[in-house]
């Protein structure tokens, strides 16, 4: 199919990242961007040349994303415990670090994570979430309060702005 | 520094350096789409066979009771 090819290609990398922050685990990530692929291929006609299918891909795994969720809200429940965190001082720090980075995030519950990954990563406001998962405002703002405060509490967050303000 | 541009720079770290596993995306969308749609004709021929055999199966019911009903057909009555 014209155009298809190309922005599989050129547009996977970044849709397969969206979808690992989403799910929390590079499989699921991937299998979610893939399932959501399907539904642009499908949508080519409509998407393809005038459409946005990067957008139109996104919003289809973010509604997957959510409606798993509440299919398999019991798989997932937080905890306190955290993995170790990285030590700066090897070579392989960054691979550590991007590992506890995404096992917090599978710690949180799954709803906090998505709406964490859409107010933060994809820098949407609390009523564009709230519309594009067919909730309230009010749970966006909950979601988002609880992840916040989640991930103060695991010390990942100062650790970011310590480093961030020794850059400096 | 604000919580908004931590918590960014934060799941930027979890995933900058990650490559996706799948080395032909497009193959592989495209094989999960066959998939689906074969699994969609399946369902859907499914389907029509137990509406199909389901109503048949009504019909030869009713009809049998109606002709066990119905008045006895034959010489003499």
């Amino acid at each position: 199919m014209e155009g298809f090819s190309e922005f599989v290609g050129s547009r996977y990398p970044a849709l397969v990242r969206y979808g690992v922050l989403l799910t929390g685990d590079r499989g699921h990530g991937e299998d979610l961007v893939q399932s959501a692929l399907v539904k642009t291929y499908r949508a080519w006609g409509r998407l393809h040349p005038d459409g946005q299918p990067e957008a139109y891909t996104r919003t289809v795994m973010e509604r997957l994303a959510w409606r798993m969720v509440r299919r398999r809200w019991r798989g997932e429940l937080p905890t306190a415990e955290l993995p170790d965190r990285p030590d700066d001082s090897d070579d392989y720090a960054a691979k550590d670090e991007a590992e506890a980075v995404l096992a917090a995030l599978r710690t949180l519950p799954a709803q906090q994570r998505i709406v964490l990954v859409l107010r933060y990563w994809a820098g949407l406001s609390e009523s564009e979430i709230a519309e594009r998962l067919g909730c309230s405002t009010g749970t966006v703002k909950s979601r988002a309060s609880r992840a916040v405060a989640f991930l103060r509490a695991s010390r990942l967050l100062n650790d970011v702005q310590q480093t961030m303000g020794a850059r400096r | 520094m604000s919580d908004d541009r931590s918590i960014h720079d934060l799941l930027e770290r979890a995933v900058r350096d990650y490559s996706p596993a799948t080395a032909d995306p497009e193959r592989a969308v495209l094989a999960r789409a066959r998939r689906e749609r074969r699994r969609s004709v399946l369902l859907t021929v499914a389907a029509t066979l137990a509406v199909v055999l389901g109503g048949a199966g009504i019909l030869n019911v009713v009809d049998t009771r109606t002709r066990g009903d119905g008045p006895a057909a034959g010489p003499g009555q």
